[in-house]
């Protein structure tokens, strides 16, 4: 994954979970993150799709759960 | 200001579009309890607005028609109406109830008497007249917003299956924009005033070079977008909007629109106050605010011109100036749906809103200049650039095109021909000098000529295109054509004014450009002299 690809997703998801990009490195999920919950999965999903145009189904929505997963998906798109 | 978002689906995503409202999300699915429990969050002090977001088609369950529809929706109106009854202080924001068309079954429902859509249709009926009748209730038309973005756009199964999310973020923000404009529009928070420019805006082309019967105003095309745009304007001002023109043009020109073109849907009196001349945009505006007796803070300016617009935004913040749609054929639409609900949203509207135009026109009376505004610090950051060409053969069909074209700033108004301008680019006792301009809204290319005859030190033309007037670039070639008079010598020159019915603009431009009147015609023709060694 690219370094943009990892810069663009943390501030994404900074900003859907209104938490400060400091929180959040190429290794974060869900798992790391608490406010990351599954509330805030769905914020990022439905912002995702929003900015990069990207059309997510289900299996996605429930993969996509990390910085990685995420940056990857940009990555091939 | 705090409120409480009630909802049947998950509406979680809405919250923070919201913002700076204080928006907090009820429990899930809790919208009846919250409505009919008097000891609920939104009964409670700590909500003073509340928002009902129904899902129509969770609500509607099982249902495949009418008859089949558990008595939630009704039951809903019910304990809305009783809700806004026992809160007479708190504001209610409640969407209509609208169907998914994934939900429709074939052609028969059409016609079949209990189908869902007769059912949504009988439900939105009894809730508009609870809207009627009740003072603190808001509505939101959720079929208005998915017939014009679609319900493809606005829609996401995926969503809806992942975690009861019905809508695609596109949706989130249209809703909280609908719910926040249908709140100003409660508050009587909508601009009262909207300005006018005419070339362009009212009507295509610019009616000082076309005449009032050649600006493109039809049935047809071009024509018909401003003549729809006029018909938009025309009902606006049947909810109480105030209409006002600003427009550089000569008043003759003008009047000449408004008595003769049969296509204008707009009449005079249509418009509270009328500002047609040369004066900055900016003290126009204040003019008419202080005509009105009205807050700039409540006036909207429509413009083509992005410099027109950037001078008002930039002298008077209070004044509201949208961009201008880059396609003629946008206005319309446009102006329907970005304008009107963002600047001009009306909760309800009065008898005396229908009148409001009369009304002021009575009121308006002319005031002096209110106020100078600082012309010369705007004209500074335009960051002008003029380069000046003279007798360059590549400008030769652009010159002889404005000595045909332009009317208004034209001090002797010689039309001349592609021949013609080449014989004085070629002859050495003529130059002729092409103004280039750009600023950094972009280029407008040669708006400005000057025709010299340096034997007899005579200014033969002199013309501007009026999409600069009023930048002071128009010294720039009186300069420039100094310059070359000196270089042949000439110690003085002679400037000429030939009065037009167009070009009173013009009609003292020597007098205040340092020459000295020397003998005026009886045709109202004038002759300058400058002394220039």
């Amino acid at each position: 994954m690219s370094e943009r690809a990892v810069r663009e997703i943390i501030a994404l998801i900074a900003s859907e979970l209104e938490i400060p990009e400091s929180r959040l490195n190429a290794g974060s999920s869900i798992d790391t993150t608490p406010e990351w919950d599954s509330v805030g999965h769905l914020n990022i999903c439905l912002a995702v799709q929003d900015r990069f145009g990207i059309s997510l189904d289900m299996e996605a929505i429930s993969q996509l759960t990390s910085v990685a997963a995420l940056a990857g998906l940009l990555d091939r798109t | 200001m705090k409120t409480l978002l009630l909802s049947n689906i998950n509406m979680q995503p809405l919250v923070p579009l919201l913002k700076p409202a204080e928006v907090v999300c009820g429990e899930y699915n809790s919208i009846l309890m919250d409505l009919v429990d008097p000891n609920s969050a939104a009964a409670s002090d700590a909500f003073d607005r509340v928002l009902c977001l129904f899902d129509t088609d969770a609500l509607l369950g099982d249902a495949v028609f009418g008859e089949d529809v558990p008595d939630q929706c009704e039951t809903l109106i019910s304990a809305l109406e009783r809700f806004c009854a026992r809160n007479p202080g708190k504001i209610v924001v409640a969407s209509t109830f609208c169907v998914g068309t994934s939900r429709w079954l074939t052609f028969a429902d059409l016609t079949h008497p209990k189908s869902l859509a007769t059912r949504e249709a009988a439900l939105n009926e009894r809730l508009i007249a609870l809207a009627r009748k009740t003072a603190n209730l808001v509505l939101i038309d959720l079929g208005v917003i998915v017939r014009r973005h679609g319900e493809a756009a606005l829609m996401s199964s995926t969503f809806w299956y992942a975690g009861r999310i019905r809508y695609t973020k596109q949706m989130f923000r249209i809703l909280a924009t609908t719910v926040q404009q249908a709140l100003e529009a409660y508050a009587n928070r909508s601009r009262k005033v909207l300005v006018l420019d005419l070339d362009n805006t009212l009507w295509g082309g610019i009616v000082g070079e076309l005449g009032p019967l050649g600006v493109a105003l039809s049935e047809e095309g071009e024509g018909r977008c401003f003549r729809d745009f006029q018909r938009a304007l025309k009902a606006l001002t049947r909810t109480g909007v105030l209409l006002a023109i600003c427009s550089k043009n000569n008043p003759g020109d003008v009047d000449e629109v408004f008595e003769r073109n049969p296509m204008m849907i707009l009449r005079r009196d249509d418009f509270a106050s009328v500002r047609v001349d040369w004066r900055p945009k900016p003290d126009n505006i204040v003019d008419i605010a202080n005509a009105l007796d009205l807050g700039l803070d409540s006036f909207v300016f429509i413009d083509d011109n992005p410099v027109e617009r950037a001078l008002v935004a930039q002298a008077l913040p209070e004044v509201s100036v949208p961009d201008f749609p880059r396609r003629v054929e946008d206005l319309p639409s446009w102006f329907a749906r970005e304008i009107v609900p963002r600047y001009f949203g009306k909760h309800v509207i009065s008898e005396e809103d229908r009148n409001k135009t009369a009304q002021y026109r009575a009121n308006e009376v002319r005031h002096g200049l209110a106020s100078k505004l600082d012309l010369d610090a705007f004209l500074a950051e335009l960051g002008i650039e003029c380069t000046l060409h003279v007798d360059s053969a590549d400008y030769i069909p652009r010159a002889a095109q404005m000595t045909q074209k332009t009317n208004q700033f034209n001090l002797t108004t010689r039309r001349y021909q592609i021949p013609d301008i080449r014989r004085f680019v070629d002859s050495k006792d003529h130059a002729v000098v092409v103004l280039d301009y750009k600023d950094r809204f972009g280029s407008e290319g040669a708006v400005g000529l000057a025709i010299l005859d340096l034997a007899e030190g005579r200014i033969d033309t002199f013309l501007m295109s009026c999409r600069v007037i009023g930048r002071k670039v128009e010294d720039r070639i009186i300069d420039k054509a100094i310059e070359l008079f000196r270089g042949r010598g000439l110690a003085r020159i002679v400037g000429e004014f030939i009065p037009t019915r167009k070009n009173g603009l013009v009609a003292s431009f020597y007098d205040s450009h340092g020459f000295a009147l020397v003998s005026e015609f009886e045709d109202g023709r004038k002759l300058y002299e400058r002394i220039i060694s």
